[in-house]
Parts: C-alpha cells; structure tokens; sequence
C-alpha cells in the first residue's frame, strides 16, 4: 500500500466511502484524514447527545452520523435490490467489480484502515473555527476536499494548502448543484472534473475534465421506485463511485505532486451555472437514466410503504 | 420556429399590456421590473451580455431565495429594505424564463443549457406564482409551460 502526499477532508458517507474504497483498490492511501464530525443537528441545529458528557458526545456524534449518512443507501440496497445491481452492473463500464465497492461502501467502515493518520475534529459547520485550527496544526499540504458545501474563503486562503474537489459536470460548460442531473440532460452524459477550489462555485482553474459512457439503469417497471428514491440512488451510488473513479484513475495514479498540478484556468463567461433541478425536469432525467423493463425480476423485499421510515430526506445536501 | 415566437409574443403580449412601463433612471439600485421589461423586449433577438447575466441572476434567484425583491443595489446586492417583486408582475417574470427557453434550436452547448436553466427557474417560478392567491394568467402559462417542456425535451438529447 502507497501512501499518497494527501489529506482527505470530508463527511461521513458515501462518497467520502466511494474514495477511500477506490483508493484503497489501487493500493493508495492518504497520509491523512481529517474526518469532520457534526456536533450539531443538521436539521434542528440541536446540540447532539447533549445529555452526555463531552467525551461521549463525540463518539455519539460520530455514531449518529454513520447512521444519519448512510441511511439511504443501506435503505435502497435493503429494499430496492435489483435497483442497486444494475447500477453496479452498467457502473463495471467506468470501473472494476463496482458491485464489491458498494459492499464495501455499505458495510462497517473502518476509517483508520483507510489512511495513516486519521484525525476527528468536531465542528457546528464548515465555518466553525475548529476546522481552520485543525488545518493549521498539520501546516500545509494537497487536500482533497469531499464534502458538500461551500468551504470558507478564511479555509481556501490558508496558506500552504490547496484544495482539490471532483464536481460532477464537464467545467468549465456545467457549474453548480445537481451537475449529474444537467450534464445528462444538457449534454447526454456523464462527465466529471477535477479542479483546485476558488472563492466561487466550481470556478477553480480545472486539472481534468472527462466526458464518461452515457449509462442507464434497467430496472423493474412493476413496482418502480419512487423519483425520489431513484434521486437518492444516484447520490448513494452512480456519482460517488463516478466522481471515486476520476480522482483515482485520472488524477491520483498518474502524479506525484498534488499541490502543483499543471491546470487551465476557467473562464467564467463560459459555461453555465445550474441550480437544483425542478422535479419536472428531474422526472425526464431519471426516466432516461432508469429505463422501466417488463421482464426485470422483482425486487425481493417489501416495498418502501411497508417499512417505517425514521430518518428525514436531508442528507442529500451536494455540492 | 415562427410558431414559437408568435405563441411567446402573445403571452409576453397578454402578461405586461396593462403593467406600467418602468422608467429609466440614473439610480445604481436594480429595478428587477426594469430588467424584466427589458428581457421581454429582446425577444425574439438573441441576449446579449448584459441580457444574458441578468437572466442567469434572477434565475439564481428563483433558485435560492424563492422570491425575486422589486429592487437591488449595483452588483445586484440586497437592499436592507427588501421589498418583494409585486404579485402583478409575477406573470411577466415567469413569461420572460419561459420565452428565453427558445425554440429548441441552439448554436451551442451554452445556448442549450441556458433554456434548460431558464425552463427550471420558469417551473419554480410558476411553482411559486401557484400558492399565490389572486395570480393572474396562471392556467395560460401553465399551458405553454407544457409546450415548452415538450418542445425542449423531446428533441435532441433528452
């Protein structure tokens, strides 16, 4: 195992999973992760485990986090098995056995096996100064930035640091949320970039931009899954693992020095700037990406109706 | 193409006829009736640089805070007095992303993905103008909301 010049700082979840799992396949592993805990709810704002002390609350935290954002992909996967293996079999197209990655990412996930040195640092939110503090004691270094949200301008300027991120668009023509979702759409497949982060959204100067295959998913026509279920499988599975595949194959595996990548810098009078995707277009979107077939076989577990559901549709908060 | 255009003049035509025309200033603040007076004029012509980055704002804007203000300072900032878009000129709002969508024939990539943009803000838009009692021209512009939804997504790639 290579240890890679890197530190990965992200969420809990599946792309931060999709990664680490990737990376790990190539026989590559960061020399840090810098694992953000949310001490705060993110719905509520509400202190979490704040009955515990604060040694507990921590590992609470981190608990409840594990739970909170793979919640939907375990859900899926439990209930909407044929849905999940034929995204991992048309996913075999961009990368090797992605049906062992999903395994792997739904699974226990051992973080400290993913990196050498692994670090928790508790913050309300991206703008808590725990996080700036936390960079400023390892000093300087490439960083591979996971997460959603916007980093702060105070984080981005810190001085000896860069920050990559793969966006889910081809940059500099698709910037913005739901860059899976417009790409297909606008240009009628995937594509993913990888640039170092600036000031504004996905306008960082871009280190590579790759168009990917056109895929869609068959999947059963009686009973198909809900949009909204269709929508969370994309984000638990197909741009994870997309986004995983860029950063591995195309970006990490062929370079030494991630902190002076050769880049073109955007102009940002090209392209566009898209927003969450209205459900009206979304639903044309997930009809050609999810194409209903007779003769799938039917899933073989209850469907969602019949299962209670205790956790809220907002992890999906993307980049 | 010409059918496009007419049905598009026609609802541009039936949304602002009885608006008051906004008038020019030497002010720096934004008029978001102003830009959208001005966005209905260039149609059917082409958007130019201006035109363009004023769409693609209140595009954000529908996207972000859901309700477009009357005014804004120079850069497009918020005002400390935010005044929302009156409802009376909701329909022209909504008319102006819908008849930018264009006719499904682009010169490019950006040109295509502009539309799709302007369709999605139009569609939160009407969205919007829906819980809104009182709003004018609603079914008129959920109907042609339809046909441009057609027109767009059943050609070409989509």
């Amino acid at each position: 195992m290579r240890t890679v010049p890197l530190i990965v700082l992200g969420y809990e979840g599946p792309l931060l999973r999709a990664y680490l799992g990737m990376m790990r396949r190539a026989g590559l592993r960061p020399e840090r992760l810098v694992l953000m805990v949310q001490t705060h709810h993110p719905v509520n704002g509400t202190v979490i485990g704040r009955w515990l002390p604060a040694k507990l609350r921590m590992w609470y935290a981190e608990k409840a986090q594990e739970r909170l954002q793979n919640y939907w992909p375990r859900r899926i996967h439990l209930l909407h098995q044929p849905l999940v293996e034929s995204m991992a079999r048309e996913l075999a197209q961009v990368c090797d056995a992605p049906d062992a990655l999903i395994k792997e990412m739904l699974g226990p996930f051992s973080y400290q096996d993913y990196t050498e040195t692994l670090e928790r640092v508790a913050i309300k939110n991206l703008r808590d100064p725990a996080l700036g503090e936390a960079l400023s004691r390892i000093g300087s270094g490439a960083v591979l930035y996971t997460g959603g949200g916007i980093l702060p301008r105070s984080i981005l300027a810190m001085d000896g640091f860069r920050f990559l991120h793969v966006h889910p668009g081809y940059l500099p023509n698709v910037r913005g949320a739901d860059g899976l979702l417009w790409s297909t759409l606008v240009r009628g497949r995937p594509a993913m970039s990888c640039f170092y982060m600036a000031a504004g959204i996905d306008t960082g100067e871009v280190i590579v931009a790759e168009d990917y295959p056109d895929l869609s998913f068959d999947i059963s026509a009686q009973p198909r899954p809900d949009d909204q279920t269709l929508y969370r499988a994309i984000f638990s599975f197909y741009d994870p693992i997309l986004r995983a595949e860029l950063w591995v194959h195309r970006v990490l595996q062929s370079v030494d020095d991630l902190i002076r990548l050769p880049t073109i810098p955007q102009n940002i009078a090209d392209g566009v700037t898209y927003h969450f995707m209205h459900p009206t277009l979304r639903q044309k979107v997930l009809a050609r990406l999810f194409r209903s077939t007779s003769s799938h076989r039917q899933p073989s577990k209850p469907i969602e109706s019949d299962v209670e559901s205790t956790t809220p549709s907002y992890y999906i908060a993307k980049t | 193409m010409m059918k496009t255009v007419s049905r598009a003049r026609e609802v541009l035509e039936a949304v602002s006829w009885y608006l008051p025309k906004p008038a020019t200033t030497d002010s720096d603040r934004i008029e978001t009736t102003r830009v959208l007076w001005d966005l209905a004029n260039v149609y059917p012509g082409r958007l130019g640089e201006v035109d363009r980055k004023n769409l693609e704002i209140l595009c954000r804007e529908m996207a972000v805070s859901k309700r477009p203000l009357r005014f804004y300072e120079a850069n497009w900032s918020k005002p400390a007095d935010r005044e929302s878009l009156p409802t009376a000129w909701w329909p022209l709002l909504i008319a102006v992303f819908f008849a930018h969508c264009g006719n499904g024939e682009y010169r490019n990539e950006n040109e295509r993905g502009l539309a799709f943009k302007s369709l999605n803000a139009g569609l939160s838009a009407l969205e919007m103008a829906a819980q809104t009692s009182g709003m004018p021209h609603l079914s008129m512009l959920r109907s042609w909301s339809e046909e441009i939804f057609e027109n767009l997504c059943c050609e070409g790639k989509a």
